[in-house]
């Protein structure tokens, strides 16, 4: 049997997640994201009621979509696949329209005021293809977060995904995301749109 | 269950004001341009002394949008590879080869309608149909995005058409109104027709918004939340108020009671004016300002954004007085001649 390409992805292990925020930091640090902008960051929440309370927390990345509505409206192909199927964006062909920051349905995209072109998670491609993790699966503390092939069944990822109940986010957006997660807290996954609040 | 959001992150809208400014401006061309096609094109007479200063002003209109357009990028000078690095899953990709062949149409129809050639009915035929492409295409734009209640409806490219041809109308009755001499539209004598028309257009209109809006509140809780916002919650000033009230509700009351008074159908345009760009703006940031998970609105970037915008309309406004004292020097004719060519 031919030997499948790579499908780079990733699986979060929410029950040893301790909410460090080391990752969101890390991946500032390594891929010098803008003030006020994030490629990897964490939600946490309260739920519950005393005393019966409990802290649940979510890291966020790009999900590396199968079918990725950003690659889909990118007007100028900007938007393409790299080693492994992710999603990366070409600095040099962005025009800067922001359809697909619009378009992603996870937030995970953002318009770099700096580069003048949109800007996402690309699982630290120049890392992996040097031999390394991503900086946020090296720097997790609790060693939560797991890379790798989801093609190989011998991979970290692939086996975690085979032997644990996963869950992706909005898995009802048919966007076949990459990135698994397990022990997902559903409080986490939408909005609350009964306590909106406006930022700054 | 009790529920606190102790840690998120604001994201960022992706678009802003020059967006909405875009939306409304290429609107309005399309309206423009249908309307001076309906003379020389589908043959309705009561509509000829409009055709030249329609068209006129759906050149005047489109070129600003246009410019909106390019300024929001963040990469201005790659805007031409819109044109060679084509992706056809990308309906942006479609609409830059829309507003291409409509601007070409566009000019070419307006220099034959100004030299009065028999040519001006193909131009107008192709200019009609990719008018019809391009008010539908802005709301499409919108309306394959994933995941925002508002947009995802094939009601959306109607209603921006729609919304655009009222634009169109209000802006023809502004200018007859209250400066016919600048934008030579003097004489130019269609109120019945311009009065009839906007009855049912902006009639036709309130349905369409309401229509769409009742089925976004009722499919999920993520609409119900987005039409909450627009009643009452942060778009509750500018969507009840300036587009419900002051834009659709004020404008057909005035038009319907006015006994056909010119300057009354001038005023009713200014508000529908008014009324259409608050639509764009309401339906592009209401659209988007609802997060996706956790609790916080999305951000919008301001100042800089909004100048420009103020800016580009001061631009149209020059230009409508401009275009048509342009093709009145290139053709060496008047711009409300007798037009024998159709």
């Amino acid at each position: 049997m031919p030997e499948k390409e790579a499908h780079y992805g990733m699986v979060i292990d929410l029950r040893r997640c301790v909410g460090c925020h080391a990752c969101t930091v890390v991946c500032k640090m390594e891929n010098s994201v803008p003030e006020g902008f994030f490629r990897s960051w964490v939600m946490e929440a309260d739920k519950g009621n005393f005393p019966n309370v409990t802290r649940v927390k979510l890291p966020r990345l790009c999900n590396q979509c199968e079918k990725a509505p950003c690659e889909q409206v990118c007007p100028v192909k900007a938007t393409h696949r790299d080693e492994g199927g992710v999603v990366v964006v070409d600095e040099k062909k962005c025009i800067g329209c922001r359809y697909c920051v619009s378009a992603c349905t996870y937030d995970a995209r953002y318009f770099s005021p700096k580069k003048g072109t949109a800007d996402k998670c690309d699982l630290c491609l120049d890392r992996v293809k040097a031999g390394m993790m991503p900086a946020c699966v090296s720097t997790c503390i609790a060693h939560a977060r797991f890379f790798g092939d989801l093609n190989d069944p011998q991979s970290e990822v692939s086996q975690l995904i085979s032997e644990n109940p996963c869950q992706v986010l909005r898995p009802e957006l048919g966007t076949k995301p990459s990135v698994y997660y397990i022990g997902l807290d559903e409080a986490l996954t939408g909005a609350d749109y009964a306590n909106l609040v406006k930022g700054r | 269950m009790g529920l606190t959001f102790v840690y998120q992150v604001e994201h960022h809208a992706a678009f802003g004001p020059l967006i909405v400014l875009y939306f409304f401006l290429a609107g309005l061309s399309a309206g423009l341009f249908l309307i001076s096609s309906l003379s020389t094109v589908f043959g309705l007479q009561k509509f000829k002394p409009l055709a030249k200063p329609s068209c006129a002003m759906a050149l005047a209109t489109l070129i600003p949008g246009l410019l909106a357009l390019v300024v929001d990028l963040g990469q201005p000078l790659r805007a031409m590879t819109l044109f060679f690095r084509v992706n056809p899953s990308s309906v942006m990709s479609w609409g830059s080869f829309i507003l291409l062949i409509y601007g070409l149409a566009c000019l070419v129809y307006t220099y034959y309608l100004w030299r009065e050639d028999s040519k001006v009915k193909f131009w107008g035929k192709i200019g009609a149909i990719f008018a019809v492409a391009l008010g539908l295409y802005t709301g499409f734009l919108l309306a394959v995005v994933p995941g925002r209640p508002l947009w995802n409806s094939a009601l959306l490219p109607v209603l921006f058409l729609v919304s655009g041809w009222v634009a169109a109308l209000s802006l023809l009755s502004l200018a007859q109104s209250f400066f016919a001499k600048a934008a030579q539209i003097e004489g130019a004598d269609a109120e019945e027709a311009l009065h009839g028309m906007k009855i049912w257009i902006v009639t036709l209109e309130i349905l369409l918004v309401a229509f769409h809006l009742l089925a976004v509140l009722m499919v999920n809780d993520a609409g119900r939340a987005v039409v909450q916002n627009l009643i009452s919650g942060t778009k509750g000033v500018s969507f009840m108020l300036i587009q419900v009230v002051i834009g659709m509700i004020l404008p057909l009351v005035i038009v319907l009671f006015s006994k056909r008074s010119v300057t009354a159908l001038g005023f009713s345009g200014l508000l529908s004016l008014i009324g259409v760009f608050a639509l764009r703006y309401n339906f592009v940031f209401g659209g988007e300002e609802l997060p996706q998970a956790g609790t916080l609105l999305y951000l919008f970037e301001g100042g800089r954004a909004w100048i420009l915008t103020v800016v580009l309309l001061v631009v149209t406004a020059v230009l409508i007085f401009l275009v048509p004292g342009i093709f009145n020097s290139i053709t060496g004719r008047r711009v409300t001649g007798s037009g024998k060519a159709f």
